[in-house]
């Protein structure tokens, strides 16, 4: 049936815990054309077999991992995949995207995506290989790190399988536990790693062998692409962002460039700019604790940093790490903030929400609204990090509380205006009072308060591709709609989103056409992501999500006082309401029907 | 602006206006300064919302005014097609079909005549600059060719169909279409492909081969 298909293989792998059992499944072709791959199929599956009111770490959810088209050829920064559930943190539907070389790994074992559904009653771990899967014990890797589990399984299946794995914070199910793979790459933000602690899977091992057990993707126009891999490898070099900027200094290089546009939060998101940034800057760790660049599966950018602080080493911190971890929690000390990166990275939690809940549990001590259990979490305190993150992992004492997330615990203890969320995920790193296309980006994302839906600093902060005005508002609707449906579509080919940052949004959908032999016009790549987004919609609206939902907490309706972003705020209804026209949706936030038929969608069932 | 005065209605269309005038009005001076319209030739448009808001029909683009400004629905007719430019139903449908949500046409002259001259003597429906920036950022530029290329219907559809994976074309003998997220990389991609244009048309005068500088881009 799928002998003469390119890109895919038009395969999926689906895995039974309740039952110990696998089987091969094929992808029906409008499936994969209609969706592509990574998010675009995850979401369809999800949206298809799990309901929304789903218990998000109950046997009813599962989760899809899903590669794309692209992996698996030459198109550069192709070795990442997608993970796909309903979050345990935010109870919308979620996916997650991760670099390294899992991804393309799991394309070499024959397999577009695999669906974990059930829950085991033993820890286990899931061994792929091309000739097929296997559930093994885990018992002996319970409460093991990520690099302690990861080196484990390799010593037994060799150095050539890719590990993806969860560290403590899953298995104990930390709302915001991350599923890590590669040793340092992560399946961020959701707390997709609580939903596999939930199902008892420790691990996913692929084992794709040596290059001739591998299974290749077939590439329908191999001429075509090769031009356009060389196109794109030529921007990636060109671009200053992406040729020198990330892989001189790593994400971490916009630290300084956002506190001087009075962006960059700090002490949970009550200023924009502090003087003692540089200190945490991308500069600094290249001066103090870089060892050496790393890049991910296909990647000629290099963005990851390897590091080295006096008592440890690892990866990073990235730019949304050295944010939360400090400059959020008024820490400038780049020793104490990276140590607590490679803490959440080694124990498997998310950087961003774990650093902006204690920089909430901070703003309420401060505000004294918390017990004496939690004396000490002052804003500037560096040495309550590394034991804060121990007590969330463990879920001990008042870490059972940060474990939740900020919305819970600020709600807890009677501030809830004091957490810095969306629909229950922390916000990363810009001050949207500085930048109100990401006051929009973040209020209706999907996946709550992201800026990697659409990352509209590009264009306002960093010109590309040209320049924006940051304070205005007319034509931010537009911009956010028009970079959430490419975003949904680059996540779904499953491709690097910093290549955005030098190459033009079509050589990709080119690339697309060129491997797979469909005509994907950037046009109708848009049109594939804005289907996407709304099925996402559609979902969280049966979850029980509306407009009320699409709002930034009331602090932001206050201009800040100082830096180069005072005096702004974001007009949220006007933007929202042109926001809904655009996207054909009700007042309230709901497809419109016409909407829904224009894009092939029907409205889900309850029972899905 | 704050959250709780916030503009509605007719009010919400000045504050928009406010925003669009300065870009509308910096654009077409910078038409007038490099001679690619004639007085009154040329649109500039932008996508808000479920609106479209572009030059005034007969309006001089390098002396644009606040009330040369026309709001128009993205969604149906309104009473305003009336005073929009000849060319507003290219520019919506451009809109409509591509990821635009900026569009500029101007008569750029060596673009204009390099398409008459692909087309008739070349025989080639498209443009590949021979210069190294045309290349790197345009690649490979449609020539459009209609039977009645000005304010037709042919040009509402067959316009919008070919920039559906192209940021800019030629209209043969008329002018250029272009796109972008704002007017400012609507504009840039005049620039570079009228600057790419200039190249090819003084390489022929010099009698040089430009196949032989030409990109591999044909299939782009």
């Amino acid at each position: 049936m799928y002998s003469l298909m390119h890109g895919w293989h038009g395969k999926l792998l689906r895995v039974d815990l309740s039952k110990a059992k696998a089987q091969t499944e094929p992808i029906p072709k409008a499936i994969l054309s209609s969706y592509i791959g990574g998010r675009g199929i995850g979401v369809r599956y999800l949206a298809d077999e799990v309901p929304p009111e789903a218990d998000p770490l109950g046997p009813g959810n599962k989760i899809v991992l899903a590669t794309g088209p692209l992996n698996g050829t030459t198109v550069p920064v192709t070795g990442r995949y997608a993970a796909v559930s309903k979050s345990p943190l935010t109870g919308t539907v979620f996916d997650c995207n991760s670099g390294g070389s899992f991804g393309v790994y799991l394309k070499y074992c024959g397999f577009d995506a695999v669906i974990i559904e059930g829950k085991s009653p033993e820890p286990v771990y899931l061994h792929l290989t091309p000739e097929g899967a296997s559930i093994e014990g885990a018992k002996g890797l319970r409460g093991k790190g990520v690099k302690a589990t990861t080196d484990a399984l390799r010593e037994k299946h060799g150095k050539s399988a890719r590990v993806s794995c969860i560290g403590p914070a899953g298995e104990n199910l930390v709302l915001f536990a991350n599923i890590e793979n590669d040793y340092h790459h992560a399946l961020g933000r959701g707390g997709l790693g609580a939903v596999l602690g939930s199902k008892n899977l420790k691990a996913v091992v692929v084992d794709a062998g040596e290059k001739a057990a591998q299974v290749p993707t077939s590439v329908a126009h191999p001429d075509a692409l090769k031009v356009i891999v060389q196109e794109i490898n030529k921007r990636i070099q060109a671009s200053p962002m992406t040729g020198k900027g990330l892989k001189i200094f790593g994400t971490a290089q916009l630290v300084n460039l956002m506190n001087a546009m009075g962006i960059f939060p700090i002490n949970n998101f009550q200023q924009g700019t502090h003087p003692e940034a540089d200190k945490i800057s991308g500069d600094a760790i290249i001066e103090q604790i870089f060892q050496s660049n790393t890049a991910c599966h296909m990647c000629p950018i290099a963005c990851g940093k390897l590091t080295r602080t006096g008592t440890g080493e690892g990866k990073g911190p990235e730019y949304e790490s050295v944010w939360a971890l400090g400059a959020d929690c008024g820490i400038f000390d780049l020793e104490a903030v990276t140590n607590a990166n490679y803490a959440c990275n080694e124990l498997g939690l998310d950087t961003i929400t774990a650093g902006a809940t204690i920089a909430c549990a901070m703003e309420l001590n401060e505000r004294g609204k918390l017990p004496a259990a939690w004396k000490g979490v002052d804003f500037g305190n560096k040495d309550v990090l590394l034991p804060l993150i121990e007590k969330i992992v463990a879920r001990d004492g008042i870490g059972a509380d940060l474990a939740l997330g900020s919305k819970r615990l600020a709600a807890k203890y009677g501030a809830p205006e004091l957490a810095m969320q969306v629909k229950g995920l922390e916000m990363p790193a810009y001050d949207p009072r500085g930048a109100l296309g990401m006051a929009l980006a973040y209020a209706t994302s999907n996946r709550g308060a992201c800026h990697l839906r659409a990352y509209t600093v590009g264009a306002e902060l960093l010109g590309l591709p040209k320049i924006f005005d940051r304070f205005s508002f007319s034509d931010k609707p537009d911009l956010v709609v028009k970079l959430q449906n490419g975003n949904a579509f680059f996540d779904s080919i499953v491709a690097c989103k910093f290549t955005g940052m030098g190459v033009p949004d079509d050589y990709y959908s080119r690339a697309v056409s060129a491997v797979t032999g469909l005509e994907i016009t950037i046009t109708e790549a848009e049109h594939i992501g804005e289907r996407i987004w709304n099925l996402e919609r559609l979902y969280n609206n049966a979850a029980g999500l509306g407009r009320a939902d699409d709002a930034l907490p009331p602090r932001f309706q206050n201009p800040l006082q100082s830096g180069a972003s005072k005096g702004h705020v974001p007009p949220m209804d006007i933007m929202l309401n042109m926001f809904y026209e655009i996207r054909g949706w009700t007042d309230e936030g709901v497809p419109r029907p016409g909407t829904l038929q224009r894009l092939g969608l029907k409205p889900l069932s309850k029972e899905a | 602006m704050s959250e709780v005065n916030q503009p509605k209605g007719k009010l919400l269309t000045e504050a928009i206006i406010a925003e669009v005038y300065p870009q509308f009005k910096k654009f077409g001076d910078f038409l007038r300064e490099r001679q690619y319209n004639s007085a009154s030739s040329g649109n500039i448009a932008v996508r808000r919302g479920n609106k479209m808001y572009i030059t005034r029909r007969g309006s001089m683009k390098g002396d644009l005014q606040l009330g040369d400004v026309v709001e128009v629905s993205m969604d149906k007719d309104d009473s305003n097609i009336v005073i929009a430019s000849t060319e507003a139903y290219v520019h919506r449908n451009i809109m409509r079909e591509t990821p635009a949500l900026a569009t500029m046409h101007c008569h750029p002259a060596h673009s204009v005549v390099l398409s008459m001259y692909y087309t008739t003597v070349l025989k080639q429906d498209y443009i590949i600059p021979i210069d190294v920036e045309g290349n790197y950022v345009l690649k490979k530029i449609p020539i459009v060719t209609l039977k009645n290329p000005t304010g037709s219907k042919e040009m509402e559809e067959e316009i919008p169909k070919a920039m559906r994976n192209y940021n800019i074309i030629v209209l043969n003998g008329h002018g250029v279409f272009s796109r972008g997220p704002n007017l400012t990389e609507a504009f840039n991609w005049i620039t570079v492909l009228e600057e790419a244009s200039t190249y090819i048309f003084k390489a022929i005068q010099l009698g040089l081969d430009i196949k032989a500088f030409e990109g591999r881009y044909e299939k782009w």
